[in-house]
């Protein structure tokens, strides 16, 4: 599914997703960053999400059980020494702290990109800007920044090598 | 809580936005991995094809057998007589190349002596 596909289906419900972590968390920040999770959770499968009849019925549950395995966790931890804590199952598909595979995309990954691209000089943060998140051709870049197709290209390449770099730990 | 109260929650202003600058980062780091590990991936068949040239040269090299000349002889005494016949050619030939040279020379010697006699003739 391509991004703009993704977008489209799953964008418009993040209020919805927000309430819904809202209610069981009870903090903006916390609800925010639950539903961060939920895109890269919803990201890293969206090629088996093509099927699912009612996007906003199973985002609903897995942002919910998100919502519920963070307050357990945090209760876990505050629980007395000695006392013998029972098994709790998580009840999201994947643990609250995101998946470790390799190739997948993680919420750090994404913070560690933004950092990058906003320690990079200008024109290059713009031109990186520009071909990253806007998919803007060379020849349209090059327009609108005034420098040669060539001088983009080389400012693009050495862009990707920082980032590639800065997420090369992932 | 009863719908109502869900609906009831105010959504922060520019959270669709946010979103969807986050999906377009999750984007970015996805492409720019994935061009990263085929970059690294890639198999430089130019240094494929010079390490295969070397390994045949020095493959040649170490497996090659010195040439040897053919052994036309089994005995001994034959080869000698074979030598010696093949010294004593290359001595006549040398001899007959000698006299020749003798003859020419004397031819030269002659000649010369007619011209100083001519000479001496005329200055007489």
């Amino acid at each position: 599914m391509e991004r703009e596909d993704f977008k489209r289906v799953w964008l418009p419900l993040s209020g919805n997703f927000y309430r819904a972590a809202y209610l069981v968390l009870g903090s903006e920040q916390e609800a925010k960053d639950i539903l961060q999770d939920l895109y890269v959770k919803l990201w890293n499968i969206r090629s088996s999400l093509e099927n699912i009849d009612s996007p906003l019925a199973y985002g609903t549950r897995i942002i919910r059980n998100m919502a519920l395995d963070k307050v357990r966790s945090a209760s876990y931890r505050t629980r007395r020494v000695g006392v013998v804590a029972m098994e709790e199952l998580p009840l999201s598909d994947t643990p609250f702290q995101g998946s470790a595979e390799h190739g997948l995309i993680e919420k750090e990954m994404v913070l560690k990109l933004k950092q990058t691209i906003v320690g990079m000089q200008e024109p290059q943060r713009s031109v990186v800007q520009m071909r990253l998140f806007k998919d803007m051709d060379y020849a349209e870049i090059a327009r609108k920044t005034g420098l040669s197709q060539i001088n983009v290209r080389v400012i693009v390449s050495r862009g990707k090598k920082m980032i590639a770099r800065a997420l090369s730990e992932y | 809580m009863k719908e109502k109260d869900i609906n009831e929650i105010e959504i922060p202003n520019g959270l669709e936005a946010e979103m969807s600058d986050f999906i377009d980062s999750m984007d970015a780091a996805e492409r720019v991995m994935a061009e990263e590990r085929r970059r690294k991936g890639a198999v430089r068949w130019s240094y494929v094809a010079g390490a295969a040239a070397t390994a045949a040269l020095l493959l040649t090299f170490l497996f090659r057998q010195p040439a040897m000349p053919e052994d036309t002889f089994t005995d001994p005494h034959e080869a000698y007589a074979c030598v010696e016949q093949a010294l004593a050619s290359i001595s006549e030939k040398m001899g007959s190349g000698v006299q020749q040279a003798r003859r020419a020379g004397d031819k030269i010697d002659a000649g010369t002596a007619k011209i100083k006699e001519l000479y001496n003739r005329k200055t007489n």
